[in-house]
């Protein structure tokens, strides 16, 4: 019996599985399987359904998940159980979060970049240098239904007195509002108060410390305070979600934010790369979009769920390559709203789907830029700075086809430069993550082995021509036996270049002198190797931002030759 | 699956709970009225926070010759909590009534007043089931019309069924009077149409379906709004009809699940024979009753005569797993069953 371990994501809609064995040295998916997530109730229904779940994982392959009566038990008595298991959740509701800081750049701003990854909803922040008295204050604290209060602000040493009247609040706030869920409270500023602020308040398990998240005056290192955040989700989940304590403890694991999980990964990767790019993962749901980027060794993310208006329509409406008129469109997003899981038949339907994920993914890209200045991206403009491989994932990717699933992303993302988008179609990421502090070996095996779909490499020429002025030439070389191919790229123009099947394709790249194709320098080109991938080579030259016609019809025309170029 | 129960001698259970700990103020079994308190939580109405050291200028280790006052003791408005004799007496008073619940590093902390948190009947039942320090569960039989959205509020009055013309010139100006009454309308309602039946002052307006540009209009409501279907242009089905009809000029609640969350209409009223105690959970198979959920059908129901077990291609391009539906038409159509909903129908 091979060893095995085993790894659950209890997402939105759907609870996945993953069993990984070590076969001759190597770890490699051996299945995986998924039933509809159930956190509602007493607990009995959501124990019901990881039951499901592993039995379905136990039932064709060679591992131990459940008793003899087919019933959790102590996973560690069973004979051929994994050797680990990993666990992470991204269902129920967003954690209500309270930041309080010293500052807005020094505290509170880190405190937000820090907690958005840990699936949480910012109700309320307090700036203690905003001069609010104490009963202000202290009044502030009380009137949002807060679950977890984070507070940071000051350099170790530094001055005290604003800090510890804060402390002296939160301990109020803590021991006088009852409340359905007890709060969690984690402390990551002025390192002389930590003992201070876990005597005052009087939490016990309740308070989290970790090292000042502010290391020098303007740096921050929120990996500092990532433990104490782990250990704070996972107590308010087990307090929200009956059922889950029990399970965590059968199964000898840990449970931790989808987004951490993910987010692991994409800092590993970015961290192993040796192209000096960031890495970003867009993981696309029916109901909210999350972003993951790491870059210069700092990993952020965000969970962004769009609330519809008439703007946000009206923007969508614009970017769908069926004519739909103002009313049907709305209908549909707003029913869409009610039935997430909703399928879109009709070619319409699945025009104003496609454009309302374009919607969606520009949005949760801005809100990520506002969450942190250096990320890169403009509404108009997109991915101003450079990320390889970009990550697609999520149920809403997970159903388009291949070609669909590219343009929906090069038209919200809008990279420049040279990029790789790979889709992770089994989600392996987060149940990667979930397995990394256990055996280091195990995601870094898994994912030599190739286990994401490369769905294409884009070139996008950034230049000031004019719409049909040639702006790059492209020399196709797929080797001795086959004649080289010229094609030439004109100010407008969405081009698919098919790639090998087997090897490396060889692309010369001719820019003109004013046409930047991400290597450095306008005017600059030179040779480029690109693996087989689905869709193949896409050059982008619409331009940036993106000009679509004023007309609609001729719009949505556009739209649909774009599509067709990539696919069909 | 999502399913909609639109049954009469139903079972109907509402649960009210109380968004904090505090102390339930019934029993189970007890009969309950409209507007009777299930549970309160009484919490202070506000704070103070005083820095006596820096305002009455102490000196921290003498503090306790200055403090009149313990922690945790209550105080009557007036009463004096430190004072600093001298040429210039320097005192604190309390404000209001209260107690001080914190005197800790020269500050001290008054919790003043009360305020009272409650959650009460939004109809009249029995409590059949107690949420220990939150609320309890009411329950009831009577007929039950389970929609899809609500604008967050709760209502009950008179239930009409509006059968005005709003196109017809003859009856403009002659909307009938509604106040206090539960509205349902199968007309379009435009932004123009419901505020005219706004301004009648009903207590809710049900419709099939809400148009968009109504949504921001509805949720700023303070009367309750209910739609059954969802959005856009739907008409309503026949037995949800049937189920209005005899609700006509019948006592009916709406309850809601809050704001953009699904709501449901009751008319209390006998048990019927379906009312079982552990009812057997509906789902979807040959035979079922489903409202489908998408265009060009959209609002229209049927019966699931055949559930393939392959997935199929739209013309969408995208695989589904389908059933196969009979509208009411006749009409055979072939549906992704993510587009359709269940209706737990009176057979």
């Amino acid at each position: 019996m091979p060893k095995t371990c085993l790894s659950i994501d209890i997402g939105k809609n759907q609870t996945q599985a993953w069993l990984f064995a070590l076969k001759e040295g190597m770890w490699a998916v051996e299945a995986n399987s998924s039933v509809p997530t159930v956190i509602e109730g007493d607990g009995s229904q959501f124990r019901k359904s990881i039951q499901t779940l592993l039995s379905q994982i136990e039932q064709s392959n060679d591992v131990s998940l459940l008793d003899d009566r087919g019933q959790i038990t102590d996973i560690q008595r069973l004979e051929g159980a994994p050797a680990f298991v990993g666990m992470s959740l991204a269902a129920g509701k967003p954690i209500r979060a309270a930041l309080i800081g010293l500052s807005e750049a020094y505290s509170i701003a880190p405190l937000r970049r820090l907690v958005s990854l840990f699936n949480c909803e910012v109700v309320l922040e307090v700036n203690l240098q905003d001069n609010l008295n104490a009963s202000a204050q202290l009044e502030r604290l009380l009137t949002s239904d807060i679950e977890l209060y984070v507070i940071s602000g000051g350099v170790n040493g530094g001055a005290q007195k604003t800090l510890k009247a804060a402390i002296e609040n939160l301990r109020l706030v803590y021991h006088l509002i009852p409340r359905t869920v007890r709060p969690q409270i984690v402390y990551c500023g002025n390192q002389d108060l930590a003992e201070y602020a876990q005597s005052e308040i009087e939490a016990g398990l309740d308070m989290h410390l970790a090292s000042n998240i502010q290391t020098n005056p303007g740096q921050e290192d929120p990996t500092l305070v990532w433990k104490a955040m782990l250990a704070a989700f996972e107590r308010l989940q087990f307090q929200q979600i009956p059922g889950l304590a029990d399970i965590v403890n059968d199964l000898h694991t840990r449970v931790i934010p989808s987004d951490f999980s993910a987010g692991r990964m994409v800092r590993y990767l970015e961290q192993s790369s040796e192209n000096g790019k960031g890495v970003l993962m867009l993981r696309v749901d029916s109901d909210s979009v999350s972003v993951i980027a790491a870059r210069d060794q700092r990993l952020n993310g965000i969970n962004h769920r769009l609330q519809v208006t008439d703007a946000l329509l009206d923007t969508a409406r614009g970017l769908s390559n069926q004519l739909t008129d103002v009313n049907s469109f709305a209908t549909y997003i707003y029913n869409r709203t009610l039935f997430p899981d909703y399928t879109p038949a009709t070619l319409e339907d699945l025009g104003i789907e496609q454009a309302w994920a374009r919607v969606r993914i520009r949005e949760a890209l801005n809100a990520l830029q506002k969450l942190d200045p250096h990320f890169g991206y403009n509404l108009s403009l997109g991915l101003m700075r450079a990320y390889e491989p970009i990550i697609l994932s999520g149920s809403e990717m997970h159903r388009s086809l291949p070609h669909q699933c590219l343009m929906i992303a090069l038209d919200s993302i809008l990279p420049h430069g040279i990029t790789t988008i790979l889709q992770d179609e089994r989600q392996l990421l987060t149940a990667l993550g979930n397995l990394a502090p256990y055996d280091p070996l195990l995601p870094v095996q898994v994912m030599d082995t190739e286990v994401f779909t490369n769905l294409a490499t884009i070139i996008t020429v950034d230049t000031l021509a004019a719409e049909g002025q040639k702006v790059l030439q492209i020399e196709v070389d797929e080797g001795e036996q086959t004649p080289r191919l010229f094609h030439k790229i004109q100010m407008g123009d969405l081009k698919r270049i098919e790639t090998l099947l087997n090897g490396k394709t060889e692309l010369y790249l001719a820019p003109e002198d004013e046409s930047d194709v991400g290597m450095g320098i306008p005017g600059l080109g030179g040779w480029v190797g690109v693996m087989n991938s689905k869709v193949g080579v896409v050059v982008d030259a619409r331009g940036r931002p993106l000009k679509l016609p004023v007309d609609e019809i001729a719009r949505a025309e556009a739209l649909r030759n774009w599509l067709w170029e990539l696919g069909g | 699956m999502r399913k909609v129960i639109i049954r009469s001698g139903q079972p109907v259970y509402k649960q009210v709970r109380l968004s904090q700990p505090g102390t339930v103020l019934v029993r189970t079994g007890q009969e309950v009225k409209v507007g009777d308190v299930l549970a309160e939580a009484v919490i202070p109405e506000e704070f103070q926070v005083f820095d006596i050291v820096n305002h009455l200028k102490i000196h921290p280790s003498r503090l306790d010759q200055h403090l009149k006052r313990m922690n945790g003791e209550p105080v009557s408005k007036g009463d004096v909590i430190a004072q600093k004799p001298g040429l210039i007496t320097r005192i604190f008073r309390a404000s209001q009534d209260g107690r001080i619940v914190s005197l800790r590093e020269g500050r001290v902390t008054l919790a003043m007043g009360e305020r009272k948190l409650q959650v009460t009947a939004p109809i009249a039942g029995t409590v059949v089931e107690l949420i220990p320090g939150f609320g309890a569960v009411i329950g009831l039989a009577g007929s039950l019309i389970q929609g899809v959205w609500s604008n967050g509020l709760n209502a009950s009055g008179s239930f009409t069924r509006l059968e005005f013309d709003f196109n017809d010139p003859q009856q403009r100006g002659r909307l009938p009077e509604l106040k206090d009454k539960i509205v349902f309308s199968g007309a379009i309602i435009t932004f123009e149409r419901f505020r005219l039946l706004l301004a009648k002052k009903p207590t809710a307006i049900v419709l099939p379906s809400l148009m968009p540009a109504l949504v921001h209009e509805a949720l700023n409501s303070t009367v309750a709004v209910m739609s059954l279907n969802g959005f856009g242009d739907q008409e309503i089905d026949p037995v949800s009809l049937g189920l209005l009809e005899k609700m006509q000029d019948q006592e009916v609640f709406l309850l809601s699940d809050g704001i953009g969350q699904a709501a449901e209409l009751v008319l209390p009223g006998e048990a019927g024979k379906n009312s079982a105690l552990f009812d057997e959970e509906v789902s979807l198979g040959v035979g079922s009753r489903v409202r489908l959920l998408g265009e060009p059908y959209l609002g229209s129901t049927g019966r699931v005569l055949e559930l393939p077990e392959h997935p199929e291609r739209f013309a969408s391009g995208l695989m589904a797993k389908v059933a196969v539906v009979e509208r009411q038409d006749g009409a055979l159509i072939r549906v992704p069953i993510t587009n359709l909903l269940l209706m737990d129908v009176t057979a």
